[in-house]
C-alpha cells in the first residue's frame, strides 16, 4: 500500500519534472505534444531533453539507494554506504585515466562511461577478493575504506598531472550530473531496475543476514556466497549509474535509513520503497538543481550531498533518542 | 535420532581449544553442559552445529556430517542460538521470531508457529527490537530458534549456548518448561548453562567441561558431584541439602 503510493508519487513527479527547466513548458504544452503536436521546438525540449533525464534520474536513484539498502544490510551496519564496496572511488580513476590518455578535446562519452563501469567492477573485485581472504565482514569494510583511499589518491594524482581542461572534466564528472542525459543513457540505465529486482529477489536472505553470519548460516543462508551476489548487484546498478552520471553522494546512505524509520526494516519493503523514493528524491534535486541558478546549472552530486549530509546527522539524532538497548 | 561427537579436537593458532571430545546428545533428552568461561563450551556447540570444522575427530548429526550436508537441509533439522547479538536494524519482535521460519519457506510472521510464540510468550508483536531491553531480545531471539524446530519432534536437536542469559526468573522457569515440553516431544537438546541448580533441575544428562576437555558426564546424579564440580570450576563448591533437594554454591572467596 506504502509502496502504492510512492509510486504514483513518482509518477507525478516526472510528470510535472518536464515542466521545469530553462523553458518554460506548461501542462497544456504537455498534452497537445501528446494530442497533436506542430511544434518541433517543444518536441525537442520534453521529448530529446527533459524525458531522458527524468527518467535517467529515477533509474540512477533506484539504483544507487536500492544497493545502499542492501549493503546496508549486508555490513549489518545503518550507516553504511555503497561507496564502501570500492565501486564510486574505481569508477572515478578510471574515469580520470581515460581523460588524461585520451588527451583529445572532444572526449567521447561511450570511452568515458565504459571506462567509469570497468573501473568500478574491477575495484569492487579486488575489494571482493581482499576482503574475501580474512573471511570477516570487517576484514571486508576495511579493504573497502583501503582501496576507496588508493583510488581516490589516484585521482588526486591525475588531477595534478592534467591539464586545466581535462581537470574541469574530471572535477565535473566527480560532481555528479545528469546534464549529458540522452536517450542512448536510458537505454544503458535500463539495467539497473532488472539488477534492483535481483537484488528484491535477496531480501529474505538480506533480514536473515542482519542476525549475523553465523545465525544467517543456521537459517540456511551462506553468508559467503551471499555477500558475493550482493556485492556483484550493487556494483553493476551503482556502477552504472556513476558511469552515466558521475558520483551521486549520500542517496544510498539516506534513503534507505529513511525508508527503516518509516516503514521498518523488512528487505522486502525496504529494496523497492529505497529505489522508489531514491529515484524520486534524485528527481527532485536535478529540477532544483537545474531551475535555483538557471540558465547555470549546479551538478545535482552537490546539491545531495550538501542537503542530504545535514538531513542524515539530524536522523541520526532522532534515532538515537528512541533506542533502549545499546 | 542422536547427535554426537567422536574424538573431537579443535586447534586455533596452536593452541588446543577442545581436545578429545566424546558426546552424545539423544533425541528426547536434554543434556547439559557446564564449565568454567573459556571451557570451549561455545566452541564445541559451533562444531557440533556444523559451523565450525573440527580440526581431528567426527560429529554426526543424525547421521550426517553437518559440514557436509547442504546449509537449508541443515537448517530443517538444527536450531541453534548463538551468544552474540548483532541486530542493528529495527525489525519488529514478529519479524525476528518469522525468520526462524525461514528454513520452511514461511518468513512473513503470519504462520501458526510465529503466531502461537508470540501468544504464548506474551512477545509484543509489533514492538522494534532496538526498543527492547536485553532480556526481552534474549527471548525474542529463542522465540526466533524455537519457530525453526516447532513441531519437529524428534526430526530436529536445538543447540543452545546460555539461553537463560538476562531472563527474570519468570521467563527462565516459562523457557525451561518448554525446553522439557519439546523433549518430550522426542527433540534432542544441548543446552550450555552457568546455573547449576537450574541445570540439575531441567537435565536428563550433564556433561562437565574444563580446559577443553569432557571432566565429567552421565545423569544428574552421576555428574553432579562436589568432586567434578570442584575440578570443573576450580573452586570450593558447597551442597547444600540431600536427595532431589540438592542445592550447590561456591565458597566466596576469602
Amino acid at each position: 500500500m506504502k509502496i502504492a503510493a510512492l509510486a504514483l508519487a513518482v509518477c507525478v513527479l516526472a510528470v510535472a519534472s518536464l515542466l521545469f527547466g530553462s523553458a518554460d513548458i506548461s501542462l497544456k504544452d504537455l498534452f497537445r505534444l501528446l494530442s497533436h503536436n506542430d511544434d518541433p521546438r517543444l518536441s525537442t525540449i520534453v521529448l530529446d531533453i527533459r524525458l531522458p533525464r527524468t527518467l535517467l534520474a529515477l533509474l540512477v536513484g533506484a539504483g544507487v539507494s536500492a544497493s545502499g539498502a542492501a549493503i546496508q544490510g549486508m555490513f549489518r551496519n545503518p550507516l553504511a554506504d555503497p561507496a564502501l564496496i570500492g565501486v564510486s572511488a574505481g569508477a572515478a580513476l578510471f574515469a580520470a585515466i581515460y581523460v588524461v590518455l585520451d588527451g583529445s578535446q572532444g572526449l567521447s562519452m561511450i570511452g568515458m562511461t565504459g571506462s567509469a563501469f570497468v573501473g568500478g567492477l574491477l575495484t569492487t573485485w579486488i575489494v571482493l577478493v581482499v576482503g574475501g581472504r580474512g573471511g570477516g565482514l570487517s576484514t571486508m569494510l576495511l579493504a573497502g575504506i583501503a582501496i576507496n583511499a588508493i583510488a581516490l589518491s589516484g585521482v588526486g594524482m591525475l588531477s595534478y598531472l592534467s591539464t586545466d581542461m581535462q581537470l574541469r572534466s574530471i572535477s565535473f564528472w566527480a560532481l555528479g550530473s545528469l546534464n549529458g542525459a540522452t536517450w542512448i543513457s536510458v537505454l544503458l540505465a535500463l539495467a539497473i531496475p532488472v539488477v534492483v529486482f535481483l537484488i528484491f529477489l535477496e531480501s529474505r536472505n538480506l533480514n536473515v543476514i542482519t542476525l549475523g553470519d553465523e545465525e544467517a548460516e543456521h537459517l540456511g543462508v551462506s553468508h559467503q556466497k551471499l555477500r558475493v551476489r550482493i556485492v556483484s548487484l550493487c556494483a553493476v546498478a551503482v556502477g552504472i549509474g556513476v558511469a552515466l552520471t558521475g558520483i551521486i553522494a549520500f542517496l544510498g546512505l539516506v534513503v534507505p535509513h529513511l525508508i527503516r524509520m518509516t516503514l521498518g526494516s523488512n528487505h522486502r519493503t525496504v529494496v523497492p520503497a529505497s529505489a522508489l523514493l531514491g529515484g524520486m528524491l534524485l528527481l527532485v534535486a536535478d529540477v532544483i538543481s537545474r531551475t535555483m541558478f538557471a540558465p547555470t546549472e549546479l551538478p545535482v552530486g552537490i546539491l545531495t550531498a550538501l542537503v542530504g549530509g545535514p538531513f542524515f546527522i539530524y536522523l541520526i539524532m532522532i534515532e538515537q533518542k528512541g533506542r533502549l538497548a545499546v | 535420532m542422536n547427535l554426537s561427537a567422536r574424538n573431537t579436537s579443535f586447534i586455533l593458532r596452536n593452541r588446543a581449544i577442545l581436545s578429545d571430545i566424546n558426546l552424545e546428545v539423544q533425541g528426547g533428552k536434554i543434556t547439559v553442559l557446564l564449565g568454567p568461561n573459556g571451557a570451549g563450551k561455545s566452541t564445541l556447540l559451533k562444531i557440533l552445529s556444523g559451523y565450525l570444522k573440527p580440526t581431528d575427530g567426527e560429529v554426526l548429526v543424525a547421521g550426517y556430517n553437518p559440514q557436509k550436508i547442504s546449509l537449508q537441509a541443515r537448517a530443517k533439522i538444527l536450531g541453534v542460538l548463538t551468544q552474540r547479538n548483532s541486530l542493528e536494524f529495527p525489525f519488529t519482535a514478529r519479524e525476528v521470531i518469522a525468520m526462524g521460519r525461514m528454513p520452511f519457506g514461511q518468513s512473513e510472521g503470519f504462520d501458526e508457529v510465529t503466531q502461537e510464540l508470540l501468544s504464548m510468550f506474551g512477545v509484543a508483536a509489533d514492538q522494534s527490537y532496538l526498543t527492547m531491553s536485553g532480556g526481552e531480545q534474549q527471548l525474542v531471539q529463542l522465540c526466533r530458534v524455537f519457530a525453526q524446530v516447532w513441531g519437529r519432534g524428534s526430526e530436529a536437536f536445538l543447540l543452545l549456548d546460555e539461553p537463560m542469559t538476562a531472563l527474570d526468573l519468570r521467563h527462565q522457569s516459562k523457557i525451561a518448561s518448554t525446553l522439557r515440553k519439546l523433549s518430550s516431544q522426542g527433540l534432542g537438546q544441548l543446552v550450555v548453562m552457568h546455573d547449576i541448580n537450574l541445570a540439575a533441575e531441567l537435565a536428563d544428562d550433564i556433561v562437565l567441561m574444563s580446559h577443553g576437555k569432557v571432566v565429567a558426564k552421565g545423569s544428574v546424579a552421576e555428574a553432579l558431584k562436589i568432586e567434578n564440580l570442584e575440578r570443573t570450576f576450580d573452586t570450593v563448591i558447597n551442597q547444600l541439602g540431600r536427595g532431589g533437594e540438592r542445592y550447590f554454591r561456591a565458597e566466596l572467596e576469602k
